[in-house]
């Protein structure tokens, strides 16, 4: 379950019982539910890694290179004019 | 002023010779006999139509004209040629547009625009008319790009490209952000900020596009087939983006094609190109239009703090409803087994057991709040009740304890009793009962 579809659940399961006209067995089946959800939307913040990365397609294959990496080494990709230093090597 | 020979040469073509004149009638067989030689110069029809062709094409005026009127009357012909006429209240002029002119025109031809054409005049002997060859057309009263613009905006509209049916909602949480822009503007930075800024573990994908200029508008449709031809990590969303420009600068994302990749990719679009003011196609096709760049970021990500606050809400409503219901049904239930017999209330003590298991687990989860500040609250493991006074326990029972972040499991050594704000240290139940032995 996307964290989409644990979310929207979670809201509906407390509109649920805010309506109220739930049979105890019930709420009780929904609060445990919605409990494990709002646990589970928590950790899903946790599960995206930060990260800054690149496409680029070379010799038709597609590369992820961190954004970092290649903004800072110029030489790489893009319209940045290649190190001085690489051109003389 | 056409020069003296050809106005010479007019004049013997359209008045009669001096000779001709006593005979009354032009004589129009030139080959019957000497006896007529001195009769008006016969033209054959191809003679006086390249006569005509002559003094038309040759013409300074005509060989470059600009011309204004309204069209009317276009066809495009299988060859890629167009034709159509230009006309005013008092006059028409026929129009040909050859393909290769017609094929650089942005936008397009239709009956009832008003143009503003440059062309030569041309002779079409086969038809004996005269026709403006055309080299260029402008719009009147307008630019050409907006023309083409407002053309190309009013046929996708039609066709139900951006109907609001078609526009899928964001993700709440986009797992990876893909972003198409340029890998060196101050575009990519702005959204880059934006989305760290609101949710420091973020996962932003660029696939780097040309904005502007030549073959721009194919570099980002690659861009958007390629972030959705990822099977892997691939993006939830895809921010499109540019900065700021004139409308040449924007005109990449007036493109038809990428219109139609916008609305075929998997992948839902929020595009967000130049200024506030500035709306391109790919705006009006996209599922979602931000303003800005920066404005996007925000569309696409959620504040993490503000996302953790909504589902620690909706936490603690689903435990005030729970304690709510079950104060209900713990009064009804009291209720009935007060009014009714013992074999009712047999029936009643399933509901009972499960409402007196819970209850204690319920006082101790309203005021978590309270917890969070180190207070706890103990459990007697037998009853599942909470702990009020010492007095219900029992020396070396297990009772649970539970704080802020979870609970444990102790067992009694000593009791005190609070009097007055002083402990006074109690005497065990056990050993009591056992007294009274």
């Amino acid at each position: 379950m996307s964290f989409e579809e644990s979310l929207s659940k979670l809201e509906n399961i407390v509109r649920t019982l805010e309506v109220g006209d739930v049979r105890l067995e019930e709420a009780l089946r929904l609060f445990e539910e919605g409990s494990e959800l709002s646990k589970r939307c928590l950790a899903e913040l946790d599960k995206i890694q930060k990260k800054l990365e690149k496409l680029q397609v070379v010799n038709g294959r597609v590369l992820r290179t961190p954004l970092e990496e290649s903004v800072a080494g110029c030489s790489a990709v893009g319209n940045a004019p290649p190190r001085a230093s690489k051109e003389e090597e | 002023m056409a020069p003296p020979e050809r106005r010479q040469r007019i004049a013997s073509l359209f008045s009669y010779g001096e000779d001709a004149k006593g005979t009354g009638t032009p004589v129009s067989d030139s080959t019957s006999g000497g006896e007529h030689a001195a009769g008006p110069k016969i033209y054959e029809v191809g003679e006086l139509t390249d006569y005509i062709t002559e003094l038309l094409q040759n013409d300074e005026r005509l060989a470059d004209v600009w011309v204004k009127g309204e069209l009317s009357n276009f066809s495009h012909s299988a060859a890629g040629h167009a034709y159509f006429v230009l006309k005013d209240a008092r006059a028409v002029v026929n129009c040909v547009m050859f393909r290769e002119s017609f094929n650089r025109l942005k936008f397009q031809l239709s009956d009832g625009l008003k143009l503003l054409v440059r062309g030569q005049i041309t002779v079409y002997p086969p038809r004996g008319s005269y026709n403006l060859k055309v080299l260029e057309v402008r719009p009147e009263g307008m630019g050409a790009l907006y023309l083409a613009f407002e053309q190309l905006k009013k046929r996708l509209e039609a066709e139900g490209l951006f109907d609001q049916k078609l526009k899928r909602r964001l993700p709440a949480l986009p797992k990876v952000v893909g972003v198409v822009t340029s890998p060196t503007g101050a575009v990519l930075q702005d959204i880059r900020n934006i989305l760290f800024g609101r949710f420091p573990n973020a996962h932003l994908l660029l696939a780097p596009a040309k904005v502007q200029g030549e073959g721009a508008a194919q570099e980002i449709i690659a861009a958007i087939k390629l972030l959705n031809s990822l099977e892997e990590d691939g993006p939830e969303v895809i921010i499109l983006a540019r900065g700021g420009g004139s409308l040449e600068d924007l005109w990449a994302f007036n493109d038809e094609a990428l219109a139609r990749a916008i609305r075929s990719s998997r992948i839902p679009v929020v595009s967000a190109v130049g200024h506030e003011t500035d709306f391109t196609i790919s705006d009006f096709v996209a599922d979602v239009r931000a303003p800005t760049p920066s404005k996007a970021a925000e569309l696409v990500m959620p504040r993490r703090s503000d996302m953790e606050e909504r589902i620690r809400m909706l936490g603690s409503s689903l435990r005030r409803e729970l304690v709510g219901r079950f104060d209900q049904a713990r009064l009804r239930t009291d209720e009935l087994s007060r009014g009714l017999g013992r074999s009712i209330e047999q029936l009643l003590a399933r509901r009972r057991d499960m409402v007196q298991r819970y209850s204690g687990l319920l006082d101790a989860m309203s005021p978590m709040q309270v917890l969070g500040r180190g207070y706890s609250i103990t459990i007697r493991q037998t009853t599942g009740s909470a702990v009020r006074d010492p007095a219900e326990l029992r020396e070396g029972e297990d009772i649970r304890t539970l704080v802020s972040k979870g609970d444990f499991v102790s067992t009694v050594k000593s009791m005190s009793s609070m009097k007055e704000g002083v402990l006074y240290p109690r005497k065990p139940r056990r050993t009591r009962a056992q007294k009274g032995k």
